[in-house]
């Protein structure tokens, strides 16, 4: 059961200002874990694009996450190549201006959001700014706003629009999950913590919007 | 990689709105927030400009000007035309 929601007027459904000051008091490892979690419920988005639009580089956005998450089970060895996964995370974001049709737009954007996720989270690796993670979840939360506007064909103009949004169960779901991470990493002490973390965040059953990758093409 | 177009509108009563629209399906919600009175975020699939275009027709509107957060494409910069509106060319593109 989820705890009542703490309204926001700009669709955000739990306060930016209450996740920040929690992830605050975490160290860096703890963050990181946190926002490649997020990563994690989005990449599926990137790979059912890919596999629709024939375009794209999964397993690049793969291994900057399996890089992300090596790191955080071992800080204090070296992120190698870094720049590298950077640059080609940017060169595997989509356009949406190249993917417009109606057929894959929807995927395209949600593809598009979770390159910037990825692309962000290697960032906070070598940037220990709070920022990095909470762009990162507005992402998250900006691609769940347009599939839900999208799939309940809300009004855009709607003033009712942005608590419609933050009460509709793929928000209340990807919420619940962010304040059940943050609790299972203030547990954490070890290395065997963070890689039992690993494996809870990895290989979710379906993205953040719901969508399942077709298994074979994957 | 992600284009805002917004259009200036007349309704049938001659009251006039901005049209805002994204090459994402919709606006995200901080571009909603930071929406002005009488401009109203559209949805609809394609490039920004044909989102504000299509929803003008919808919703029996006249389009005076149309801009772009970027370079506007030959096809939306046709169908532009076609709505008989002025495009509002990116700065970078003027000089």
């Amino acid at each position: 059961m989820q705890k009542p929601l703490n309204m926001q007027k700009n669709g955000s459904n739990f306060s930016n200002r209450s996740l920040e000051s929690k992830l605050e008091e975490l160290p860096h490892p703890h963050r990181l874990a946190f926002a490649a979690s997020c990563c994690e419920r989005a990449f599926p988005n990137y790979v059912v694009f890919s596999q629709q639009a024939h375009w794209g580089g999964p397993a690049t956005l793969r291994a900057s996450l399996n890089t992300v998450w090596d790191f955080i089970e071992d800080s204090s060895g070296a992120l190698a190549d870094l720049a590298e996964l950077v640059q080609k995370a940017q060169a595997a974001t989509p356009d949406l201006d190249d993917f417009s049709t109606s057929e894959v737009d929807l995927q395209a954007a949600a593809a598009q959001e979770a390159a910037f996720m990825v692309r962000l989270l290697l960032q906070f690796c070598q940037d220990n700014q709070l920022s990095y993670a909470m762009r990162i979840t507005t992402f998250a939360r900006d691609t769940i706003d347009m599939y839900v506007q999208t799939i309940e064909k809300l009004d855009p103009a709607d003033p009712e629009l942005d608590r419609e949004i933050a009460q509709h169960p793929l928000m209340v779901e990807e919420i619940g999950k962010q304040e059940d991470d943050l609790l299972r990493l203030t547990q954490i002490k070890t290395r065997a913590g963070f890689q039992d973390f690993r494996r809870h965040a990895t290989n979710p059953e379906r993205s953040n919007i719901g969508l399942i990758p077709n298994q074979q093409q994957s | 990689m992600l284009t805002t177009a917004v259009a200036d509108v007349i309704n049938s009563d001659g009251t006039r709105e901005r049209l805002v629209g994204s090459s994402r399906r919709t606006l995200n919600p901080a571009q909603r927030a930071s929406l002005q009175p009488g401009e109203v975020p559209v949805a609809g699939p394609g490039h920004a400009e044909i989102t504000v275009l299509n929803a003008a027709k919808v919703r029996g509107q006249v389009v005076m000007a149309l801009a772009s957060s970027r370079p506007i494409c030959a096809q939306c910069r046709k169908a532009i035309e076609l709505a008989d509106a002025k495009a509002i060319e990116h700065a970078k593109e003027r000089q």
